[in-house]
């Protein structure tokens, strides 16, 4: 099925009968509107995951930590990932690429669930900024409608106006750890008049992907310095241990 | 790649089960450490390895060798050696030295083209001669096949497994269709046969390999609940399975139907692949029960209605207008399903149904899936109950080599009325043999709790029984009196209604603890199992009453972690203790294990619960075991009460038992089912087995536990479903303790999602009477 074709039919058909992972029809009762294939295949994070940044590790990995938080620091204090990106690359594609702006409906079910009881560790939840000239070519920042939906459902504020995004960045993808870092150095900022909001607060932002932490690491950087008491992040879908996605 | 021609010296290690052998070789510069696979490594046998040398951290330099062949001895030395080596049955060091005696370089000539000879040696008969020239017939012919497959990258293993089955036709067989090993060799499925024949160059468009691989899909299906599956699926995944077009996967699909293979049906606007006998249990089914339904009855004579308030008063209950009307309908329907949960006196009914029936001098079968069920219904009843397997007569037929049912179309039950209690667990399979053995004219009352899971086995039958609306029902929604006093009744119904249960009600039995993380929860149901429910529930013991549930096998909170910690701090490593390590397992003396397979064919002899049994490390203390199952003979086939056979064969799926001994000399385990029934497990059988301190919801189907403890985690929405959790709930029946996230009960609760099933009894069901 053409992209087109796809977009046409989404007009035509309510979108919850179709999985958002595969496009099978699939009835109302599915849960985050996958079919039970999808459900089934997806790598869900059951099991043993990294302890700083969240990622799932397998069940006989020895240790805590994952490699790559295993040799180096992170300025967050704790990651939750829901998926193993691997399994859910194609929810992620329609989401982020595709324009289907109404799986953040699952995406943020997929989250509240993710963090059941430890949602209450928080006081407000933010999304990744994206850079507004951006924002506006795209229509919508994929963390934002998640956000959004995730602090309704889990009762925290919700505050899209105090992380900012200074400048334009490359996209992450293809670049290495160090080009990673050296792309969003000094991207992001608490916006003017908005300390308050921070200062003393446990925060959690929202993404869509982890996959090195340095979009994470350069947040949750700005808004230490700035007085927040913590910062961790929840994501939808984290690399594998040791793999770029 | 090194090659070394040398002679076996000394065996360190040889696993017999998958050859791997670690060994001392000696070749002309001396001696060296070779591992890799061998079949019956026996010192004294010449080989030549290919390999390469490794450095082990621990064992040093080894050459580890990746292919062997055998090198035929040559001279009477080394020929005596071979012969010694044990390798040829009948021939040990002396019979091997009196053969190179008489006939010197000549003698393996000879053991192959005229073992008649050897009679010449004095006690060796012309059997014993033939015998030897067999088996080193049967060793060369291994030898050489073990070389075949292994340039193809197959080991010794696999084709010792296939010299077993196809002889000397190995090879030939093989080449021809590899894909015949699925059937023919347990532990080949679908994929290493693929590979095999993807190795052996086999071309991957032949119609064994895509005949083989729909049926490899097909029954993936089956095996998880369905009896059919859309084509265009089928169509979808063949092609991504085996690569090929799905126009060729169609066309072998239409040969397999007119084979008799596969049935395509229009069901329901949309074209669907059925394995034959599937697609034929269904139909019968609907057959038959339009049959019963429309037999006639003899009416009955008593007054009901008299009856009803008579045994209302007995039990101290009355009963409801809807079980009345269950009762009342019961005696006028052929074919009659009463479901309801826990509570609703389902029991109360079956009772008022019996003494009717008694009354009216109507000869009543009682039955349920399982042995425990049956048994349960015998003392609430006082009405003998056995299993289905048992009423309908399974038995081994020696013609058929397998399992069959004595009673069926022509030599049906003798009963008037039937009735089968946890019908939830009956699957279309099983539905249809006992269909198919009652009498027309016989009523059929069938009872059960359609939220529970489905069965195990195929089919959704009574769900779609229920759907149809065809068959006549009654859904019993009203809790009883006595009933309401237990919280897990209580909120089982809760669940059920997608509301949240009350928990920890002060004095009452459902409970839950918080516990954040699946560290925190599995570490809370360690110290429960450990200390504080001993401490609470003084009158249970914790190894027979308690049982952990989980719907997960993998993970922390899996059951193949959670067993393993269980075991740790349950039955601890000990030196008075004999274990076995299988796998990632280990198995102990004392341990608490499940059979997961239907085994027919191993036996079990009857023991006394208290004799202490020979063999390494026999047990020293007394928890024996019990089947939660009610366990395989007994549950499928001796029924509640077949107590009195010394010896049987059969362990079945989900029997659980306990180790007697392990006896690491003869290489057996011993396992005591139902306290009494003791069963040797030869180590290569260990597969069979897996321990059972926590198992998971799906195998404890139509189980009951005194003390049900279970995680709540954030587990796969798959299967973090209501029913899920309504089953896992329902198997209690003094305490059930949860331990976890609320949040994450809640979203159980809300996730009512069901499993798909493809099953068409009820389209068949209204087709039926559609087509009248």
């Amino acid at each position: 099925m053409g992209a087109l074709t796809r977009k046409l039919l989404d007009l035509v058909f309510p979108p919850s009968i179709y999985c958002i992972s595969c496009g099978n029809l699939i009835d109302e009762t599915r849960v985050y509107s996958l079919c039970d294939k999808c459900a089934r295949e997806f790598k869900w994070a059951n099991g043993k995951t990294c302890e700083k940044c969240g990622r799932i590790l397998g069940d006989d990995y020895n240790g805590t930590l994952c490699g790559e938080c295993g040799q180096s620091a992170h300025a967050y204090e704790k990651g939750y990932a829901c998926l193993e990106y691997g399994s859910c690359r194609e929810v992620i594609h329609g989401f982020k690429y595709l324009g289907r702006m109404y799986y953040a409906e699952s995406i943020a079910q997929i989250m509240h669930d993710r963090l059941a009881e430890a949602a209450s560790e928080f006081d407000a939840v933010l999304p990744t900024p994206m850079y507004k000239p951006k924002e506006r070519k795209r229509g919508y920042n994929q963390a934002d409608l998640i956000g959004g939906l995730l602090a309704a459902k889990t009762g925290l504020d919700y505050d899209n106006d105090t992380l900012v995004r200074r400048r334009n960045t490359a996209p992450m993808s293809g670049l290495g750890k160090e080009a990673r870092e050296e792309n969003v150095r000094d991207a992001f900022a608490v916006a003017e008049g908005k300390a308050d909001a921070v200062r003393g607060k446990r925060l959690l932002i929202v993404d869509d992907i982890y996959t090195t932490g340095s979009t994470l690491d350069a947040c949750a950087k700005v808004l230490t310095d700035a007085g927040a008491k913590s910062v961790c992040f929840i994501v939808l879908a984290a690399g594998a241990s040791g793999a770029n996605v | 790649m090194e090659e070394k021609i040398c002679t076996l010296t000394e065996i360190i290690y040889h696993n017999k089960e998958n050859c791997f052998t670690v060994g001392v070789f000696m070749e002309e510069e001396g001696e060296f450490t070779g591992t890799g696979y061998i079949p019956n490594a026996a010192r004294g046998r010449r080989f030549k390895l290919s390999g390469v040398w490794k450095e082990h951290n621990v064992y040093g330099r080894q050459f580890s060798f990746s292919s062997y062949s055998e090198e035929t001895p040559d001279t009477g030395e080394a020929i005596e050696l071979f012969l010694a080596s044990g390798a040829i049955k009948g021939v040990g060091r002396k019979t091997a030295q009196l053969i190179v005696g008489a006939f010197g370089d000549d003698a393996l000539r000879l053991m192959e083209e005229e073992p008649q000879r050897l009679t010449q040696i004095s006690g060796i008969g012309p059997k014993k001669a033939a015998m030897i020239g067999e088996s080193f017939r049967a060793h060369k012919e291994l030898a050489e096949i073990a070389l075949y497959f292994q340039q193809f990258g197959i080991n010794a293993r696999a084709a010792m497994k296939l010299y077993k089955v196809y002889g000397r036709e190995t090879i030939a067989a093989v080449n021809e269709n590899p894909y015949q090993l699925i059937d023919d060799v347990f532990g080949i499925g679908f994929k290493s046969a693929d590979r095999i024949a993807f190795r052996l160059g086999l071309d991957m468009n032949s119609k064994y390999r895509i005949k083989s691989g729909v049926n490899y899909l097909l029954w993936q299906y089956v095996n998880d609940g369905s009896t059919y599956v859309p084509q265009s699926i089928l169509l979808e995944q063949a092609g991504v399975l085996l690569d090929v077009p799905m126009e060729s996967v169609e066309e072998n699909i239409i040969e397999m139907v007119f084979e008799g293979v596969l049935r395509l049906e229009l069901l329901e606007g949309r074209k669907v692949v059925f394995p034959e006998a599937y697609y034929m249990a269904e139909q019968n089914v609907c057959k038959n029960l339009i049959r019963l339904e429309r037999a006639s009855l003899k009416p009955i004579q008593t007054d009901v209605e008299g009856r009803l308030s008579a045994s209302g008063r007995r039990a101290g209950l009355a009963l409801s207008e809807n079980q009345k009307y269950a009762v009342r309908e019961s005696m006028k329907n052929g074919v009659f399903v009463i479901t309801g949960g826990p509570g609703t006196g389902k029991t109360t009914i079956i009772n008022a149904i019996i003494n009717i029936l008694e009354n009216e001098g109507i000869e009543t079968g009682v039955a349920a899936p399982t042995g425990r069920a049956a048994k349960r219904i015998s003392e609430t009843t006082g009405h003998e109950a056995s299993t289905i397997h048992r009423m309908l007569e399974y038995y081994y037929s020696e013609n058929d080599e397998r399992m069959k049912f004595r009673r069926t179309g022509q030599n049906q039950l003798e009963y008037g009325a039937v009735i089968v209690d946890e019908a939830s667990m009956i699957d279309i399979m099983l539905m249809n043999a006992l269909l198919d053995a009652i009498p027309s004219g016989a009523r059929l009352i069938i009872v059960g709790d359609a939220d529970q899971l489905p069965s195990v086995g195929a089919g959704n039958v009574l769900r779609d029984m229920l759907s149809s609306e065809l068959i006549s029902s009654v859904r019993l929604t009203e809790i009883f009196r006595q009933a309401k006093e237990s919280m897990i009744v209580v909120n089982a119904h809760c669940i059920n209604n997608g509301e949240y249960p009350e928990l920890n009600k002060h004095g009452r039995d459902f409970f839950m603890l918080s516990r954040r993380g699946e560290r925190l929860i599995a570490d809370t149901i360690l110290e429960l199992c450990l200390s504080r429910l001993p401490k609470y529930y003084a009158d249970c013991d914790m190894l027979r009453d308690l049982q952990v549930l989980t719907p997960v096998r993998k993970g922390t909170l899996g059951s193949i972690n959670l067993n393993a910690e269980l075991q740790a701090v349950l039955n601890p490593p000990s030196e008075r203790l004999a274990e076995k390590a299988f796998g990632d397992k280990i198995f102990r003396v004392g341990d608490k294990v499940m059979q997961i397979k239907n085994n027919y064919g191993l036996e079990w002899r009857r023991g006394e619960a208290r004799t202490s049994m020979g063999g390494v490390g026999s047990t020293g203390d007394e928890r024996v075991g019990v089947g939660f199952r009610d366990g395989g003979a007994a549950d499928l086939l001796d029924g509640a009460e077949g107590e009195t056979e010394a010896e049987g064969e059969g362990v079945f799926n989900g029997d659980v038992g306990f180790i007697r001994a392990i006896d690491l000399e003869n290489g057996t385990l011993t396992v005591v089912f139902d306290d009494v029934r003791f069963v040797e497990y030869d180590f290569s059988q260990l597969d069979e087995l897996e321990l059972a301190y926590a198992v998971t919801v799906h195998k404890s189907q139509g189980s009951e536990f005194q003390l049900v403890l279970m995680p709540m985690y954030a587990f796969p929405p798959m299967l973090a479903t209501r029913n899920l959790l309504y089953t896992a709930v329902t198997r209690g029946k003094k305490a059930v303790i949860l331990v976890g996230s609320e949040y994450h009960l809640r979203a159980m609760i809300d996730n009512d999602h069901i499993k798909e099933r493809y099953s068409g009894l009820c389209s068949h069901l209204k087709e039926f009477l559609l087509n009248e």
